[in-house]
């Protein structure tokens, strides 16, 4: 509403100027100064929208208003006060709206740190967004040069054309320079700043990323424990920097964990991130690319793996399924029956588990998803059952997952196996004596927190990733080297995950999870000596 | 240069500025960043 009224206004006010054309330089330019700040306004503001939402269109009234009133007012009363507001108002749009912001972020980021110099610490600047949001930026600097430009021109024919005024032409120069020389300083030093990998207290600064609220709070917790444990480790141990852990809640959402990212990294200025949770590691990883920082996930899509400055560290669906069907095969199983909930991490295990079972001549007798608000499985079971498979997938998040497995146990059904989900049931008492396949964790390591937190209920399914995770970060930096390329090259890493391999350069780091069981309700290892060996 | 040649000029660097902008955008956009999207995730 404020904008179109503004848009109104200054028509009339352009048409009117337009009408009153004539020779006098200073009129000319005062027309082409006012069109180019009222464009270099109009760009910032639809750019400020994005950034600020609603709100910007206040700051919008303000820059595309102000600098007309105070024209008109110096046309009409010939004073130094209305010029000298107009001059300030335009110093304002300049070098505020136009060089810094649409200037040093915007044609920054899109030429230099997306196109021209990828790999140069000297242009680090925020994720590109969205097409409008980066035109504009780009466009306001671009109208803001002629804004410059044509300002300039003004006041030189204004300050000609009187008497007393004429001094100021030289002055102006004075302060122009002045101002140029000071902002190429600035962003020299600002640039520079971004070059240093380790700060001048010495003190790393390593970001963890985690859910602290809702559905994931249980993984969340758990792998915040193995990073302070990790922390306490590095601490004991002479290392050459100080390391120090901040800790930001990801959320529940990906706006919750956009604004996270930008905290520890804008705000706190973390040298390196820890995180967990493939939903908010996919909106981290920009950010980590962009900071140039290296970015460890505890997560299961690859391709958060750039091999760049992202990479991954859980076995991957393939190494859950590999193992799976090792274990099958051992157990005699020749069928499978597929029951799951429909979700994409667990879609990529079904997958992965369905082409190993084929190429290990595994029958898929059926296969059926369910939906999270599912609570009758009566039907899918008595198809399943009547299809006599020799054992029963299921995967889902509880509490679905507890439903399914109260009403096989009803049906009859007790051979069941799973890829994690077990390991994340609240009643795992429903699945005594079935298998499933997670992450190992070393027996030593798992004792260490048992002994320091007693009672209290761990999701092993990330914890020695999150350890090793962190221990790697430290060693990245400890190297001297700069720290992504640290891990780039890391090809393979003794964990209390067991053995992780990565290929050079690439972003997953790989490892064999283990087979657990449900023993006396409480998951158990079944192969602990063979994992044993795996890490050395 | 003529005033017509000077805005062809201007015309032509504003083009090339909006398309040049439009396919480094498409190139780097990462594709996750919704800006405040509040769909729920679980895992």
């Amino acid at each position: 509403m404020q904008a179109s009224l503004s848009l109104t206004l200054n028509q009339k006010i352009m048409a009117n100027l337009l009408q009153n054309a004539g020779v006098n330089p200073a009129h000319k330019f005062a027309r082409l100064s006012l069109l180019s700040v009222f464009l270099t306004a109009t760009a910032t503001t639809i750019h400020h929208v994005y950034k600020l939402g609603p709100p910007a269109l206040i700051l919008g009234f303000v820059i595309i208003v102000f600098p007309i009133i105070f024209l008109l007012w110096f046309r009409n009363t010939k004073k130094g006060l209305p010029l000298l507001l107009y001059g300030l108002m335009n110093l304002w749009i300049i070098s505020g709206f136009g060089v810094a912001d649409g200037f040093w972020d915007s044609v920054v980021k899109i030429y230099f740190s997306n196109f021209l110099f990828r790999d140069s610490r000297l242009f680090i600047r925020t994720p590109v967004r969205s097409y409008f949001f980066e035109l504009t930026g780009v466009l306001a600097f671009f109208a803001s040069m002629f804004a410059a430009y044509y300002g300039y021109k003004f006041f030189n024919a204004v300050f000609s054309q009187r008497q007393e005024w004429k001094a100021w032409n030289h002055r102006v120069k004075w302060i122009i320079g002045s101002l140029v020389i000071a902002g190429v300083l600035l962003a020299g030093y600002s640039g520079y700043k971004h070059t240093v990998i380790i700060p001048e207290n010495k003190i790393v600064k390593i970001g963890v990323i985690v859910p602290a609220t809702g559905p994931g709070k249980i993984l969340g917790t758990s792998f915040l424990k193995a990073v302070e444990l990790a922390s306490e480790d590095v601490k004991n141990k002479n290392t050459k920097y100080q390391y120090q852990i901040v800790i930001e809640n990801s959320g529940i959402t990906p706006a919750e964990t956009e604004q996270a990212i930008e905290r520890l990294i804008y705000k706190e200025q973390v040298q390196g991130i820890v995180g967990g949770i493939s939903a908010s590691g996919k909106i981290v990883k920009p950010y980590a690319t962009s900071a140039k920082i290296p970015h460890l996930c505890v997560c299961s899509v690859k391709t958060i793996g750039d091999g760049k400055y992202n990479f991954t560290n859980i076995p991957t669906a393939e190494d859950e399924a590999i193992q799976w069907v090792e274990e099958a095969q051992k157990r005699g199983i020749k069928s499978i029956a597929i029951i799951n909930q429909k979700y994409p991490s667990i879609e990529g295990h079904v997958r992965a588990l369905k082409e190993e079972s084929v190429k290990a001549g595994i029958k898929i007798l059926y296969e059926k998803e369910f939906e999270e608000s599912a609570r009758d499985f009566t039907q899918m079971i008595a198809e399943a059952k009547n299809n006599l498979p020799d054992i029963y997938f299921i995967s889902g998040f509880p509490p679905v997952l507890d439903t399914l497995g109260v009403q096989l146990k009803r049906s009859g059904v007790n051979n069941v196996a799973s890829i994690v989900a077990l390991s994340v049931s609240n009643k795992p008492e429903l699945f005594e004596g079935n298998w499933y396949t997670d992450s190992y964790v070393d027996s030593s390591f798992k004792a260490r927190f048992e002994q320091k937190y007693p009672g209290t209920r761990f999701a092993t399914h990330m914890m020695p990733y999150a350890y090793d995770s962190f221990i790697i970060m430290v060693q990245a930096f400890e190297s001297g080297k700069d720290p992504a390329e640290y891990i780039q090259n890391i090809t393979e890493y003794p964990g209390t995950s067991g053995r992780l391999t990565k290929e050079t350069g690439k972003g997953n780091f790989r490892s064999r999870p283990a087979v657990w069981v449900i023993k006396n309700g409480k998951p158990e290892l079944l192969h602990e000596n063979e994992n044993k060996i795996a890490i050395k | 240069m003529n005033t017509i040649n000077k805005r062809i000029l201007l015309a032509v660097f504003l083009l090339a500025l909006i398309v040049s902008v439009y396919f480094i955008v498409q190139k780097n956009r990462p594709p996750v960043l919704d800006n405040g999207s509040t769909k729920v995730y679980m895992h």
